[in-house]
């Protein structure tokens, strides 16, 4: 089996950023842009990821065509997702594989409907790794909504057909170059494939993670920033990518 | 109209990708080809879809891209009427490039749906889960390796080990079909072997997305289509 | 194109440049011009530094003043000339601050070699970032306005954040690849346009309707006054100074820090790189490999027939990449392929169609070398 080492693209309406816990967004440049120099590079897959809730899709499809058109692997959206048009709209704008993550607590009807339209391998669902007091658990938490699932329960979403692969997310991690210590220190033993992101910094903690269990490990920051100097812009993964 | 009871709730596009001298892209209802569209343009091959059976010429390549379940691909054909031009072109020995789903469906069936697919090929797709993989669905880069002896198209050795191309898919084929006149190739993944590519005189067939695969894929599919 | 060409016998320059002449002796006036400047550029550093160390970098070093951190300001782009400067700045003692421009047309390769170049070399970089939306606009209005030099806007904002980057933490030397051994060759009359020419750029934006001045960091005449002559800023050009062999320069970067070459003379990025090899031949029957590659045949870096045999082949090697460079600048323009085709069917006009201080700059110099000479006499 190989991993997979996966760049993830923020989108804050149509610019691309990099975060810190997900707000505060620095502006890194055009998405079509990043999304090019990736693939060329010989990117994975690419998941980007819209953050500005206001986004429209609908009047933004030749836009968003072109993040995934250039690109020759495979590109994840996620965001702003609500209805069967939308998705249809995505997959036919270029996209390979949609990320949901409200609307599968909101709706997930809808989500079993685009399993089984597309296949479920085009239908990953992104979790939240939320620290609580005296746990760990997983879900979407942010200003609009709080909806957690334990981890037994995330362990029973290894039955469930509509999905294929989980993301799970650490927003405390997030542009911080650190992992969340809860994944770096979980073992898992999970039947659909299990991606890590927020906060990976460095080829050691790429490989710490799979050990662990992971399959696949999202980047952001690591990928977008020059490593000696963290706040200067300069997209590459090859620094990665010849590591591991 | 018998489509997919999904694909009555919006409109959506599923192509059937006809190239080379007249390019046919079929319209089934479903997917994202326009990345395939674009990737054989890049390639200097013109690209044109059709939404029902046309006439065509013997050298005329017929390309199924590979979005999309099993299901809704085949009452897709059926409800487009494509089924017997499906099996005409294949008759005739035209070529066709198969990818993914589009390459699944050849079969006889699929664990995945209740209807049968179009069995041009033997041999049926059974779902990583029942085959007690580890993961249930294979995703990511993996390598070729011939299964059987003398090569129809010697270039495609050239895309054996070391080179990778991108697979997703969480239904495979373990019992690879007979093929006295094709190539097998198999790719291994969580302790199983299954066909990842089909080669005949007329049919390449792809469990993986070469327009997903970089460069190797692009140089796979130019020298298929030239 | 019609008209018989002419062609030089020692370079590869031709009749395609408007002020191409050919001598008796087969050679040209851009070849002759080029090693006349080169041994007389030569005579002139060294006897300006005669009484200091040998290069310019070693000069630079012993004008350190205490509480500083950075020592210069380089410009980095992903090129071999400025990557050069980089490695030789380090190599030879200074603390450089390295400075980038992204207008987001970067290509893979570029991004990978600066990375390599400011990992390896433990160099502190900074990247303006162009907003994107407004570079593009601004870049439709240069290419509705029908004037030739589409780098031109580029070039001028790469020299303005470099002087910011310097005032910003008090650095006085801002050093550039530019060289005379790999570009010494002059561009031709029309093929390029004066970088500091704010009222030409700011003339086409206006005629383009841009709007968005105010994100983009131009130069005006008071900053670079003030850059030049209040904060005593000084652009120098230390690849003259040093031995300086292209071929050994990539050869050491390949092994040393991953690098990896481009095809052509600024092809680290997707605008250059597509203007340069399909706009400009196509629309304006200008191909800038002739003056990069004679300059390489002057200077014994390449031979003639090498550079002949490349010259044949087309500026774009790959067909793939030329069809995708081609979509991905209409769609990043929204250009529409009919309005693109109808574009590259009329010639270039000049940037003198537009308002510009060229006149004046040229007058202006003239008087400063007449002044110099004056005082050099007493």
């Amino acid at each position: 089996m190989t991993y997979r080492i996966i760049p993830i693209i923020l989108l804050d309406g149509i610019k691309a950023v990099v975060t810190h816990q997900f707000t505060s967004p620095t502006y890194v440049g055009d998405p079509r842009t990043l999304a090019k120099i990736y693939s060329d590079q010989g990117a994975d897959e690419i998941f980007v990821l819209q953050i500005n809730p206001s986004f429209n899709i609908s009047d933004n499809l030749n836009f968003l065509a072109s993040i995934s058109k250039f690109t020759q692997c495979c590109v994840a959206y996620g965001g702003n997702l609500s209805t069967i048009r939308d998705v249809s709209s995505i997959i036919s704008a270029g996209f390979e594989k949609v990320i949901f993550r409200r609307l599968f607590f909101n709706n997930p009807s809808l989500v079993r409907q685009v399993s089984l339209i597309y296949g479920s391998q085009a239908v990953t669902i992104c979790l939240d790794i939320v620290h609580l007091l005296d746990e760990v658990r997983f879900g979407v938490f942010d200003q609009y909504s709080e909806k957690y699932l334990t981890l037994d329960q995330i362990y029973e979403l290894q039955y469930c057909d509509y999905f294929s692969e989980l993301l799970l997310n650490s927003t405390l991690a997030d542009g911080s170059f650190n992992v969340d210590s809860w994944a770096s220190s979980f073992i898992h033993e999970f039947s659909k494939p299990i991606i890590y992101a927020g906060g990976i910094s460095s080829p050691k903690q790429i490989n710490h993670l799979f050990s662990r269990g992971y399959d696949a490990v999202g980047l952001g920051a690591e990928f977008a920033f020059s490593a000696h100097n963290t706040s200067a812009v300069m997209p590459s993964l090859t620094h990665i990518y010849n590591k591991i | 109209m018998f489509l997919c009871q999904h694909q009555q709730l919006y409109s959506f596009k599923y192509f059937l990708i006809y190239a080379k001298s007249v390019n046919l892209l079929l319209d089934l209802g479903a997917g994202n080809t326009d990345r395939i569209v674009f990737t054989l343009s890049k390639l200097n091959h013109r690209i044109t879809s059709i939404s029902s059976p046309v006439k065509s010429h013997s050298d005329d390549i017929l390309i199924i891209p590979g979005v999309g379940s099993f299901e809704c691909l085949m009452r897709s054909i059926h409800a487009l009427d494509l089924h017997s031009f499906l099996h005409d072109w294949h008759a005739a020995n035209k070529k066709m490039v198969c990818i993914c789903a589009g390459f699944q469906i050849l079969f006889e069936g699929s664990e995945e749906s209740a209807l049968p697919g179009l069995s041009i090929l033997p041999g049926h797709f059974t779902s990583l889960k029942t085959l007690h993989c580890r993961k249930t669905l294979n995703v990511g880069f993996n390598s070729l390796y011939q299964a059987n002896g003398n090569s129809f198209y010697p270039f495609l050795s050239e895309f054996l080990l070391p080179h990778r191309f991108y697979f997703t898919h969480s239904f495979a084929n373990t019992s690879f079909p007979s093929a006295t006149n094709a190539d097998l190739y198999y790719s291994s993944t969580y302790g199983i072997h299954f066909l990842s590519s089909y080669v005949s005189s007329n049919i390449f067939g792809f469990q993986f997305h070469p327009e997903l695969s970089h460069s190797c894929g692009l140089r796979l599919l130019n020298r298929i289509l030239s | 194109m019609t008209r018989q060409l002419i062609n030089c016998d020692r370079c590869l320059m031709n009749s395609t440049a408007p002020n191409f002449v050919k001598h008796s002796d087969g050679s040209c006036n851009f070849c002759s011009d080029f090693i006349k400047r080169f041994d007389n550029l030569q005579r002139h550093e060294k006897s300006n530094l005669a009484s200091q160390p040998n290069n310019l970098f070693e000069w630079i070093r012993s004008q350190r003043k205490p509480d500083t951190v950075y020592d210069c300001v380089i410009g980095v782009s992903g090129g071999v000339d400025s990557s050069w400067v980089l490695h030789l700045a380090v190599q030879y003692g200074l603390r450089p601050l390295a400075v980038h421009l992204d207008n987001t047309w970067n290509s893979g390769l570029a991004t990978h070699n600066v990375r390599s170049l400011i990992d390896s070399l433990r160099v502190d970089l900074q990247t303006y970032v162009l907003d994107y939306s407004s570079f593009d606009a601004a870049l439709k209005c240069f290419i509705y306005s029908g004037v030739l030099d589409l780098e031109l806007l580029t070039d001028h904002l790469l020299i303005s954040i470099n002087y910011l980057y310097a005032r910003r933490y008090n650095i006085k030397y801002i050093l550039s690849g530019d060289n005379l051994v790999t570009e010494g060759v002059h561009m031709p009359q029309g093929w390029n346009w004066f970088k500091y020419d704010f009222p030409n750029i700011n003339s086409i934006l206006r005629a383009g309707g841009f709007s968005g001045s105010q994100n983009l960091p131009l130069l005006n005449y008071w900053s670079l006054f003030n850059y030049k002559v209040l904060q005593r800023i000084t652009w120098m050009s230390p690849l003259n100074t040093v031995p300086y062999s292209k071929s050994e320069a990539i050869q050491y970067l390949v092994e040393f820090y991953n690098y990896i070459p481009y095809p052509y003379k600024h092809y680290e990025s997707l605008l250059t790189r597509f203007y340069q090899g399909y706009i400009l031949p196509k629309k304006g029957f200008v191909d800038k490999r002739r003056v990069h590659l004679s300059t390489l045949v002057l200077t014994n870096q390449m031979s003639r027939s090498q550079a002949l045999d490349l010259l044949s082949q087309s500026p774009y090697p790959d067909p793939v990449e030329e069809y995708t460079d081609l979509h991905f600048f209409l769609d990043k323009l929204h250009i529409s392929i009919k309005e693109f085709d109808s574009y590259l069917s009329t010639p270039f006009i000049s940037h003198e169609n537009f308002s510009s201080i060229l006149p004046l700059w040229r007058v202006l110099r003239f008087f400063r070398l007449f002044i110099l000479s004056i005082r050099n006499l007493f």
